[in-house]
């Protein structure tokens, strides 16, 4: 099949064992992240664990911190999949190397350290180390037995034009991803400007607090609003649609597009890659439009950091979505989209909604406390104004993504092929 | 210093003989457990005995030996002196001294001497020092201990070890000691045989920051001291951490202490435990049985009903054997919110502890106060008997408050775990505390576990007592407001709503918008650059 000579890696590559820190010097909270297998993908590349980060508060050897750019691999397999997994470190002087992980370096006449990351993502690399790994339990792989791994490699000249291909995907990805932070921040800002600060347009079009405008005392919300704003509790203007119980067996590689707890980032963002395609039985009703909001009711991480938080479904799908149980979709007549997303993603409500959530290890969230929360209705004109602004954001976010969509599905469908030659760059 | 001294002195008695058992392949044996807690007693009764007679016969206290100035007294004289000591101590006759054994320890069988002493013993003391079970056996003081030595020939030179440990050092100055001493000294006593070693009744150790705040909310400060013939009552007291600590606070000798548990070994720590703190008299009050099943205490045809409960009973357990039984019409008043359901997949998830609060509830007295160790996910159950038992405490306004203590605080269970306070003469508002995020996390061999700092603890008691509301901390609230928000007693459901916001300028606004427009057309070039690049790359590529 392969058109280029294989060779084994011995020589061409080298691997350095991580350095063994000490779990007593583990720590929540310090300036240095110690990597662990949870930092890669299973495909490869760097994960980033925002609030999951564990920091070390012990003396750190000095050749044992990272550089932007050190490509580092996984050689235990903490979750299924991660053996062999590469990541290429994005910071220097913050990430520890740990044991278990090694550090890449190459003999550059022969390879080419980004055609390594890349190759390491391929079928043929993962294969040849997970057989060779070892241990009952846990699988470990070795440094040797890593270069003894046999690929089909071009000369370094072509060894580059793959990376130039490949790498002008990864960068569009990451610029994308770039241009929706962006997105998401300016919308933010303008919330907050207008509903936390008060400083929405007035009649002039100036901003009303700092322009003088009248401020009254709410007893029921203990703070000052705008003249003529009301307090309600949510409950009054909301519904909720819940999501559907699925088991293991109704998840598969195709099917319904299926919205989950890991559709949603820690900051509640939405998160592509967390997509599951549901193969069960379900009402047609049960389906999701685009532009609909939904909030996790159920959440596994530490501080309950998901719970509660929302998104607004992206318009990237070919199929229109379900939801799982853990999700749950709200409406309002009264409040848009936008404005509850800004809402429920702000750091005072989370942790109003936090104490609304029970559960040993997985908690729940009592969607009582969603109805019962306190707040003030702006006037429907401001409200309609703010998603009016949103609109074309939430337009160019969903551009953005479903270009990424297409982007990751050509790039990994590109990769095998480059990979052994079957396609030649010019 | 001198604490310590005998502190030091005293756990190495325990470890040495926990040696002499291990030597003679007991180590890990479910008896060993016996032996060192029964051995220890012996030693224990023994110095006492000596102790007070010393207080009460000067003639005693000046011997050079006071074992043999005591065998040298008339029976008479003996009778008169062990009477002015009261149930103070157990009642030993110059034969039960260790120093007696000691003597003939060269004696053939020795072992049968030593057992036989140890057993006659236990029956001249049996009207004070036995427990009962539910169906009115009674459980003496010792066992005949060499028969756990299963090879007979060994049997002599295994009681010559231990009674040549015993003589080593006397307890005589320790019972000058206050409390906490003893509290010590019995925990590194049962550390061993107190872990959850498989099966179905776990004793879980309740920790001390736990029982000492439960101690302090129930009986406050100025009340110590104050309070006068109380019943206190545990029913499920495994050995006793939480009464001790309730008595202590009440002060040993104004209260009588009542419990049930339905394990064998428990009940025999709980009798050390009581013997350790001087609270021989409440010795008969110990019953060992199934309090759901068979509840002991008693007023006539009725339950019996106390001034103080504490309880931090099993929160989940198969009690599919005997769940129906419990469902009689006689127990309807006092399972009032309901008995759980059998779970057909998960018969060792039954909420038991349902069962052992509604009993709880059942035997207070008009006016009062109970603190009972419950998961957290009681105080926010939306239905079923949580909320139905929540709701009973607040519409008949019983309640004191709840404290949320932090996560891992027991070592050895992942379930998070409030106290809830009862107080049937609180009118007035109740106190919620969210405690979870104090203690400092530490490693406990494979667990994590919190520690609440000396601080902590008085900070709860305090907040608890003086009925405070702290920033995400605590609210004092009334019974209606608990009543609107689903009965809930999860303090941060309670906590006002905080909005934390620098204000900007419009100026700043204007910067920050155009700082992400600037970002975004700088972005949006290089993604057309990227564009045309990639649509570069991908012309040059050839399928081969």
């Amino acid at each position: 099949m392969s058109k280029w000579p294989v060779k084994q890696l011995r020589g061409k590559i080298f691997i350095k064992h991580g350095f063994p820190f000490k779990s007593e010097f583990f720590s929540d909270e310090g300036e240095y992240i110690v990597l662990t297998p949870g930092n890669f993908y299973e495909e490869g590349g760097f994960k980033r664990q925002g609030g999951k980060e564990k920091f070390y508060i012990g003396e750190v050897p000095e050749d044992y911190l990272h550089r932007e750019g050190d490509l580092i691999v996984a050689m235990t397999e903490q979750a299924a999949g991660l053996l062999g997994s590469c990541a290429i470190v994005p910071a220097s002087g913050v990430y520890l190397h740990n044991q278990r992980l090694g550090l890449i370096t190459v003999n550059e006449k022969e390879v080419v350290k980004e055609f390594i990351y890349h190759l390491f993502k391929t079928k043929t690399v993962r294969d040849q180390i997970r057989l060779t790994s070892s241990g009952s339990k846990v699988k470990h792989t070795s440094p040797e037995r890593i270069c003894d791994v046999k690929v089909p490699l071009p000369s370094t000249d072509e060894q580059k034009k793959i990376v130039n291909v490949l790498s002008a995907l990864d960068e569009k990805i990451e610029l994308n991803n770039r241009i929706n932070a962006e997105l998401e921040a300016m919308a933010k800002t303008l919330y907050d400007y207008w509903f936390v600060q008060f400083d929405f347009p007035d009649a002039d079009g100036k901003p009303y607090k700092t322009s003088g405008g009248k401020m009254v005392y709410n007893p029921t919300l203990k703070r000052e609003i705008p003249e003529g704003w009301a307090d309600c509790q949510l409950g009054g203007h909301i519904t909720f649609r819940r999501g559907i119980s699925y088991k293991s067996g109704d998840i598969q590689d195709d099917g319904v597009p299926f919205i989950n707890l890991n559709s949603f980032s820690l900051s509640g963002e939405f998160k592509l890659e967390g997509t599951k395609y549901y193969n069960g039985k379900f009402k047609p009703e049960s389906k999701l439009d685009a532009g609909e909001l939904v909030i996790a009711i159920t959440d596994v991480t530490r501080n309950a950091d998901i719970i509660g938080k929302a998104f607004v479904i992206p318009d990237i799908f070919d199929e229109t979505p379900l939801i799982s149980c853990d999700v749950a979709c709200l409406s309002s007549k009264t409040f848009g989209t936008a404005y509850l997303e800004q809402l429920f993603n702000s750091e005072s409500y989370h942790k109003y909604i936090k104490h609304y959530a029970s559960g040993t290890l997985v908690l729940h969230l009592d969607l009582n406390g969603v109805k019962w929360f306190k707040t003030y209705q702006p006037p429907n004109k401001l409200l309609e104004k703010y998603e009016q602004h949103c609109k074309s954001l939430f337009k160019q976010r969903d551009i953005v993504l479903k270009e990424n969509k297409y982007l990751e599905a050509l790039r990994d469908w590109l990769l095998p092929m480059l990979m052994n030659g079957q396609v030649m760059v010019k | 210093m001198v604490e310590l001294e005998f502190q030091q002195k005293t756990k190495e008695l325990i470890d040495s003989l926990k040696g002499i058992c291990a030597n003679y392949g007991l180590g890990n044996d479910g008896n060993e457990f016996k032996i060192i807690t029964q051995v220890f007693l012996y030693k224990f009764l023994n110095d006492k005995f000596a102790y007070e007679a010393k207080k009460r016969d000067e003639a005693i206290a000046n011997a050079e030996k006071w074992e043999e100035a005591l065998a040298a007294m008339s029976e008479e004289n003996l009778e008169m002196l062990q009477l002015r000591m009261g149930v103070n101590s157990a009642k030993l006759k110059p034969s039960h001294f260790i120093a007696s054994l000691f003597s003939q320890q060269n004696a053939p069988d020795f072992a049968k001497l030593f057992d036989d002493t140890l057993m006659d013993i236990a029956i001249s003391n049996n009207d004070v020092y036995a427990i009962k079970t539910d169906g009115g056996a009674k459980v003496v003081l010792f066992d005949r201990l060499s028969q756990y030595i299963a090879d007979e020939s060994k049997r002599d030179a295994f009681c010559r070890a231990i009674i040549n440990k015993l003589v080593e050092f006397s307890f005589e100055r320790i019972f000058n000691q206050k409390y906490d001493f003893y509290a010590t000294i019995f925990e590194y006593l049962i550390k061993d045989y107190n872990s959850n070693s498989g099966g179905k009744y776990a004793e879980y150790y309740t920790p001390h920051a736990v029982a000492r705040i439960m101690a302090a909310i129930l009986v406050p400060q100025e009340q110590q001291g104050k309070i006068k013939n109380v019943t206190c009552y545990d029913p499920s007291a495994g050995s006793g951490t939480l009464l001790m600590n309730v008595a202590h606070a009440i002060g040993e000798k104004r209260c009588t202490i009542f419990t049930q548990d339905i394990s064998q070994k428990s009940s025999n720590l709980l009798r050390l435990n009581l013997i350790l703190n001087t609270l021989v008299h409440s010795i008969p009050n110990v019953i060992q049985g199934n309090t759901l099943l068979h509840p002991y205490h008693k007023d006539g045809k009725e339950l019996k009903r106390f001034d103080y409960i504490v309880s931090n009973p099993p929160f989940k357990m198969d009690f599919s054997d005997f769940r129906d039984e419990l469902d009689s019409k006689e127990n309807k008043a006092r399972f009032f919110a309901g008995i759980p359901k059998i779970k057909a997949k998960a018969k060792d998830k039954m909420e038991i502890y349902q069962l052992f609060l509604q009993h709880i509830i059942h035997s207070l007295k008009p006016g009062g106060k109970a603190a009972v160790v419950v998961p957290t996910g009681f105080i926010t159950a939306q239905s079923g008997i949580d909320k139905k038992i929540r709701q009973k405490l607040v519409d008949e306004k019983m309640l004191a408050g709840v404290v949320s203590m932090p996560s891992n605080i027991f070592a050895t269970t992942g379930t998070n775990v409030s106290i809830l306070f009862i107080d049937d003469s609180n009118k007035g508002d109740v106190v919620l505390i969210d405690a979870s995020g104090l203690g400092q996390k530490v490693k406990d061999g494979k667990n994590q576990k919190t520690v609440l700092r000396a601080e902590e603890e008085q900070r709860i008691i305090d907040v608890f007592n003086g009925k405070r509301a702290e920033e995400d901390f605590s609210v004092a609230i009334g019974y209606d407001e608990i009543a609107g928000k689903n009965y809930s007693l999860s303090a941060g459901q309670y906590f006002d709503v905080k909005i934390e916001y620098v204000d900007i300028t419009p100026e700043q606004f204007a910067e920050k918008m155009q700082g992400f427009s600037s970002n975004l057309d700088s972005l949006f070039s290089q993604s057309r650059e990227l564009e045309v690049e990639i649509k570069k790359q991908l012309a040059g590529l050839i399928h081969e």
